[in-house]
């Protein structure tokens, strides 16, 4: 009965974990995670042949890679369960009902933490088989590994939850401040990010990676290594260099009890302590036109939302950073492999890659606002209000992410003032198109969140989007290739402006989508419960 | 005067589907309060919502102090104030802040929110949550602050959907006498409810509804214990 019970609580967590997510959604989620797992296999295959040729001692330098990527790995492992514990753990929503059912704490926390750690165990079956067959490493403590990492990973992760939820505790309610946090966060990844691509770009270029790692970067990392516990016993047992299998049974012993009763600790937190007070807002009185009320009203429900405000805004803000990068690093690729500037349309593409990206958010505007969209109509405000405010909102967003790309590629000498001005309008051209055809489109299928869970992002739209700015910005570049290899014409705009075309034409064809007949299929409007 | 017409109002949610609402006609005048009765699944919230514009009808008229819901929805619906049974609302404004926005959309100039906004409090008494977010609200606050933003503009129509659930007896007792003032100004109520007793002693009169249709239209207007028995009498026998 009990083993039943178990079972049915794992259950619940796992379904509550894919509750909202489609099949077709799984599987582009699937196929996501399969090619970022394949690019990073092709990757870190590259980087381990150039990196344990330097100096002579291979050895050595194979050790220090293998516990470098195992410390990541740990460190990765251990931010999820520090995330998870706290979503699953501390922050469930479905504690209050199990604090009156007869369900004891222990077996609710036993499945929690099994959820947790089958969720990293995921990850490290994974990545280690990567680095063994990278690294040709063999033996039967690759398996041991694959299973004790996770378990080690999740034990810290529990003592991590606790800063954690302190900060979220703390960023509870201050809207500003968190947007903040995260979009720093979220810039300090991409920078991370960057570095990565300038890896890639030294590894396809075969340059001077070798160079990079210098007797003084050399000892740095050796030094890290020296202290990167417990990755530098792990890579040890799974090279066989020595074993230090007491010291990993020592540090398990040690951890994993530990790990347990933080956990218990977390868990008894959040059935002891009442939720905190709300904070007090302040909100403006003045009078507005309904038009900017409508407008300050969509802008409030993303901002005081987290979630919603970090994939959104957040999103916007870094998105520059993003096009600079990729186009720092593609355009010198471009040039060093093909000897051709197509600055334009590499610039076209990023930038309607990265604006489909920032849009994404569009495909849940209607969705989101639930029932409270319902409720709107018996309002005294038109359909074309009620629209035209959630397009200009999300175009006021788009549009500052899109200037701000564009000024960064002109100022950095990627483009000139025309060019940049000419991405920017075709930019401007497809978000609209974007814009309006997920409104449009979300309105027509809306799906309304359930109790306090939020509205999904609309994947399958967001694909074709991004599908479409992939087209539309890759066809561009690869009829400038195209046209200069095979004709040898040095330039030729047309590529560029077929491209501006087509944004164009999309731009007419989704605005007509969304306004034709809207205010016949607005009073028609009766809801999306899901 | 009128306030509202709604004349064989037919309402189905799918197209060959049962009729959820099916001929239901009556009027509402100024000063008069009016209940909507009716057994769980009567159509007594398919009615509300269709004339308050939420779901589209398929056949009748619903005229608001003579504009037409179809053709001058927004003049018909600047004519009403509405509280629906979930009390939705925007979770993520304050209290204030929502109160600010429905100012907005019905155009109530600035210096005549507060005015009105102490005189709801007065009723309502929300205190110093107004200036909390919406989404920490319990029920029946929400069930205010949605009361509250329903009358900033003065409606000549109130129109609430299961208004009672919800509120502690204090609230209950202050908005049924609200309720009655309200009235007494020349402003009209439509109320949906399964609270016999508070239809009886509110209304003037009572739209039973079953299965849809509508059955009987009983007078209320002495409120005497008769007609409270009377209305006791048919809602059971529709049973």
């Amino acid at each position: 009965m009990k083993h039943k019970l178990f079972f049915s609580l794992i259950e619940k967590e796992v379904t509550e974990r894919f509750r909202g997510v489609g099949a077709a959604a799984l599987a582009v989620r699937v196929l996501l995670v399969g090619g970022l797992a394949a690019a990073f296999v092709w990757f870190y295959t590259r980087f381990a042949a150039v990196y344990t040729e330097i100096g002579e001692d291979g050895a050595a330098r194979t050790f220090e890679l293998l516990s470098l990527s195992l410390a990541a790995l740990f460190l990765l492992m251990t931010a999820g369960s520090a995330a998870s514990a706290v979503r699953s753990v501390r922050l469930a929503e479905d504690l209050p009902l199990f604090a009156a059912l007869p369900v004891s704490r222990g077996m609710l926390l036993a499945a929690k933490l099994v959820c947790i750690y089958c969720g990293q165990l995921f990850v490290s079956a994974i990545a280690l088989p990567v680095f063994a067959h990278v690294l040709s490493l063999r033996g039967l403590f690759s398996v041991a590994a694959i299973l004790l990492l996770p378990a080690l990973a999740v034990a810290c992760g529990m003592l991590l939850a606790f800063p954690f939820h302190a900060v979220l505790r703390f960023l509870r309610g201050k809207f500003l401040l968190s947007f903040l946090f995260g979009t720093a966060l979220f810039a300090l990844g991409l920078y991370g990010y960057s570095l990565l691509l300038g890896g890639v770009k030294e590894v396809l270029l075969g340059g001077d990676l070798k160079y990079f790692f210098g007797e003084k970067v050399l000892s740095r990392l050796a030094l890290a290594v020296k202290y990167a516990y417990p990755a530098n016993l792990f890579a040890r047992a799974l090279l066989g260099q020595s074993a230090p299998l007491p010291a990993l049974f020592c540090i398990s012993l040690f951890a994993l009890p530990l790990g347990g009763l933080l956990a218990r600790g977390l868990l008894s937190g959040a059935f002891r302590v009442p939720s905190a007070p709300e904070p007090r807002l302040r909100a403006g009185g003045g009078r507005r036109p309904v038009f900017f009320a409508l407008l300050a009203k969509e802008f409030v429900t993303i901002f005081r939302t987290p979630a919603y405000a970090f994939s959104y805004f957040s999103v916007a803000v870094v998105m520059p950073l993003m096009v600079y990068f990729c186009m720092s690093v593609g355009g010198s690729l471009l040039e060093r492999l093909l000897g051709v500037d197509c600055s334009f349309e590499l610039a076209l593409l990023l930038t309607l890659l990265y604006s489909a990206l920032t849009n994404v958010f569009c495909a849940s505007n209607i969705s989101r606002e639930g029932k409270m969209f319902l409720v709107s109509k018996a309002m005294p405000v038109s359909a074309g209000q009620v629209f035209a405010a959630k397009v200009l909102l999300s175009m006021l967003v788009v549009a500052f992410a899109l200037l701000a790309s564009s000024a960064a590629l002109y100022f950095a000498g990627y483009l000139s003032l025309g060019a940049a001005l000419t991405v920017l309008l075709f930019g401007l051209a497809f978000s609209f198109a974007q814009v309006c055809f997920s409104i449009k489109y979300d309105f027509s299928h809306p799906r309304f969140p359930v109790g306090t869970e939020e509205a999904g992002e609309g994947d399958a739209v967001s694909l074709v989007w991004l599908a479409l700015a992939l087209a539309i910005g890759g066809g561009s570049l690869a009829l400038r290739l195209l046209t200069l290899f095979r004709f040898g014409a040095p330039s030729l705009p047309y590529a560029g402006f077929a491209a501006g075309g087509c944004c164009f034409l999309a731009a007419l064809l989704s605005a007509l989508y969304l306004f034709l007949h809207l205010r016949r299929r607005y009073d028609a409007f009766a809801g999306g419960d899901r | 005067m009128e306030v509202l017409r709604v004349e064989n109002l037919c309402k189905r949610y799918r197209k060959g589907g049962a009729y959820a609402v099916e001929g239901v006609s009556f009027t509402c005048e100024e000063g008069e309060i009016v209940g909507l009765v009716g057994h769980n699944g009567a159509g007594k919230s398919t009615t509300v919502k269709c004339l308050e514009g939420m779901l589209p009808y398929d056949d009748g008229r619903v005229e608001i102090c003579g504009f037409d819901m179809k053709k001058r929805p927004l003049a018909a619906k600047a004519r009403f104030g509405f509280v629906t049974d979930d009390h939705a609302a925007f979770t993520r404004m304050t209290g204030r802040g929502y109160l600010s926005f429905l100012g907005d959309v019905y155009g109530v100039p600035t210096a005549e929110r507060r005015t009105r906004y102490e005189e709801l409090e007065r009723v309502l008494c929300l205190g110093r949550a107004i200036d909390n977010l919406i989404s920490s609200y319990s029920h029946g606050m929400r069930q205010k602050v949605c009361m509250m933003g329903s009358l900033l503009h003065r409606p000549a129509l109130w129109v609430l959907d299961e208004p009672m659930t919800g509120l502690d007896p204090a609230a209950m007792r202050s908005v049924k006498a609200f309720m009655r003032k309200y009235a007494s100004e020349g402003h009209a109520i439509l109320f949906s409810s399964h609270d016999l007793a508070a239809v009886a002693e509110l209304c003037d009169r009572a739209i039973l509804l079953k299965k849809g249709r509508q059955v009987d239209v009983l007078s209320l207007s002495s409120h005497t214990d008769g007609e409270r028995k009377l209305l006791e009498e048919r809602y059971f026998d529709e049973a």
